[in-house]
């Protein structure tokens, strides 16, 4: 029914099986939909955040797709300024993943402040001395741009290039697209730094707080360095479970390979240096600040074990994993390395958040249970259903791997 | 935001934070803008079919771009950076110079003619995907011929009608016309210019062009 819209050489399931892939999210959107509308007409009273728990799985989610979405401006870096062309297979995807990593925070974000409409203060009477003032303008910042890089992708689609001004434009985008990976680079580098920055100034919170450098804390170079170094392993994670669901070859094993080593040099880099942190933090900045440190891991169920996990088994195993083994092991490792890698910068973030708020801080402060209400999950439902639609149209209708077409000449 | 806004003051923080936020905000505009003027020259330059060609070299899978002078031999693996306009090439007329030494060399002649999967696919010339070839004269005319495969493919004809002299030809545009049947096969113009003589094959050349 669509052929004529799907590139020449490739082949995608019929329409009909697609929109049986298609219909369940588009319920799952449109329930989001509704807990939307209700947070929004209804007020934050839809949540169970209130003013003592004031972030809840909503700056979660948040921090960790925007996280896991740096995978769309390393990988840009890594491509046009670094010029490693191998990443050329992937980067079309790791864009559009980037786009809906962004516009999902943004989404969820014009959410969660209850007046989306009024968002527009944030820029018109912006405070300088604020980090989240400098996220705010970098994301919208960056979002354009990835709405930029996308749109050559658009413009590619077999149907749409047959428009002269589309594909001349598409090829006049792509010449100058070093300029916005480099643009992009650069805004990364400042927002998910200011978002680790925040815990600069969260004094009043010991278990999170963090001292660093002049006005940046030592989480503000953390959340970079982690963003840069899950980055990478979500695109191969997201690379091959897109491959398993098409049942398609779409990149040779070498790409995956040379994300899973560029993850890993990032990342044994990172543990060293929150490991660097968490001591200082133990031994020196909790106890400055009146605090016995190891006094918060006696909070159950969030004990030491949430620590060991963090640091170890999701930070240091994946990082010798694809240090030692990225030539070496077959891609099922490296799929479930990265999947590990992942899942340590989602724990990170969920202890930044959730875990920080869950502690007392002062004497006569109780541990708090944070359960997030219906409304809550189903938004975040919503950006996860979003993000597949918007993948699934877009690697049905546009190129997203060029090596697709090779590899599938290959095979038969 | 702006200086006119109530609650403005012209602090450090405030020069540094916005002066950053707008300098980003003009790059972006400016590179998007420039991106839809050249757009918009080029379409009136008329180069959307040469832009198209260069796209959908693109798109072609790397065992597709294959240079000239890895399926001749010269050379163990490189893939082509230049669209297979071999004009611009660095290395072609290296190639090209090294092929006839060694060919004049080997054989005594300097007819430059190389079999390739079994086609005759002289190195004197430029070749287009179309399959015609391109030979610069010493007066600075262009031969244009059609190559080994088009003549084995098209095969025996009923007669071609060429463009007339003074006809001006357009890259990629119609060359000429082989009657076969009741049919017309159309060869693409490997090159733009004035059309100062026709050959009919029988010459070595179907047209000859002054660029």
């Amino acid at each position: 029914m669509d052929n004529q819209l799907i590139a020449r050489g490739v082949k995608r399931t019929s329409f009909g099986k697609f929109m049986l892939w298609i219909i369940p999210w588009t319920i799952a959107l449109m329930i989001g939909m509704y807990a939307i509308y209700l947070v929004l007409s209804k007020g934050l009273n839809q949540t169970n955040m209130d003013n003592r728990f004031a972030f809840g799985v909503w700056i979660f989610l948040d921090l960790s797709i925007i996280a896991l979405g740096a995978g769309a401006f390393f990988t840009g870096f890594l491509l046009y300024i670094l010029k490693k062309h191998e990443l050329k297979a992937v980067i079309n995807s790791a864009v559009v993943i980037g786009l809906i990593c962004y516009s999902g925070a943004v989404l969820v974000l014009g959410v969660d402040v209850g007046q989306p409409l009024r968002a527009w203060f944030t820029f018109w009477h912006p405070n300088v001395h604020s980090m989240l003032a400098e996220v705010t303008f970098c994301i919208t910042c960056y979002l354009t741009v990835l709405a930029i890089e996308y749109a050559p992708l658009v413009f590619k689609n077999r149907k749409l290039k047959e428009i002269p001004s589309f594909l001349v434009f598409e090829f006049q985008l792509h010449k100058v697209m070093p300029i916005f990976a480099g643009l992009g680079t650069f805004l990364s580098f400042f927002h998910q730094g200011s978002l680790g920055g925040l815990y600069g100034v969260l004094q009043g919170r010991p278990f999170a707080f963090r001292e660093g450098v002049g006005i940046w804390p030592s989480t503000f170079f953390l959340f970079i360095i982690s963003a840069a170094a899950s980055g990478p392993s979500f695109i191969l994670l997201t690379t091959w479970l897109v491959s398993k669901i098409s049942r398609k070859r779409l990149v040779k094993d070498e790409v995956f390979r040379l994300l899973a080593k560029i993850s890993g040099i990032l990342l044994v880099f990172y543990v060293l240096l929150k490991s660097i942190d968490t001591l200082m933090w133990l031994n020196r900045t909790a106890p400055l600040r009146g605090v016995s440190a190891i006094a918060f891991f006696f909070y159950k169920p969030f004990s030491i074990w949430v620590l060991f996990t963090e640091i170890i088994v999701f930070g240091l195993i994946p990082a010798l994993v694809f240090i030692i083994g990225s030539k070496r092991l077959k891609t099922g490792w490296l799929v479930l390395t990265a999947t590990m890698v992942c899942c340590g910068i989602l724990l990170n973030r969920f202890v930044m958040t959730i875990q920080t708020l869950a502690l007392p801080t002062l004497p006569f402060d109780k541990f708090m249970l944070y359960t997030p209400s219906w409304q809550e999950l189903a938004t975040f439902l919503f950006v996860v259903a979003y993000g597949v639609l918007l993948y699934s149209f877009s690697f049905r209708y546009l190129r997203l791997f060029p090596q697709e077409l090779e590899l599938t000449n290959e095979k038969s | 935001m702006f200086p006119w806004v109530f609650g403005f003051t012209w602090t450090t923080g405030n020069v540094i934070f916005l002066g950053i936020f707008y300098s980003v905000v003009v790059v972006i505009f400016t590179t998007f803008i420039i991106a839809a003027r050249r757009t918009l020259t080029k379409i009136k330059a008329k180069h959307v079919d040469e832009i198209a060609w260069h796209s959908d070299f693109e798109d072609l899978p790397i065992s597709a771009k294959t240079c000239r002078h890895v399926i001749s031999g010269e050379l163990d693996k490189r893939t082509c950076p230049n669209g297979f306009d071999c004009r611009v090439c660095d290395l072609h007329p290296k190639l090209v110079f090294a092929n006839a030494i060694s060919t004049k060399a080997q054989s005594g002649t300097s007819k430059n003619s190389q079999l390739m999967y079994g086609l005759n696919m002289p190195a004197d010339r430029l070749y287009h995907r179309g399959h015609t070839w391109v030979k610069k004269e010493k007066d600075g005319t262009l031969s244009v011929g059609l190559d080994d495969f088009g003549r084995k493919v098209i095969g025996e004809t009923e007669g071609v009608e060429l463009p007339e002299i003074g006809s001006k030809l357009q890259v990629n545009g119609t060359g000429w016309y082989f009657k076969k049947a009741d049919t017309k096969i159309r060869v693409l113009s490997p090159v733009e210019g004035n059309v100062i003589e026709t050959g009919n094959g029988g010459k070595g050349f179907y047209l000859k062009v002054k660029p």
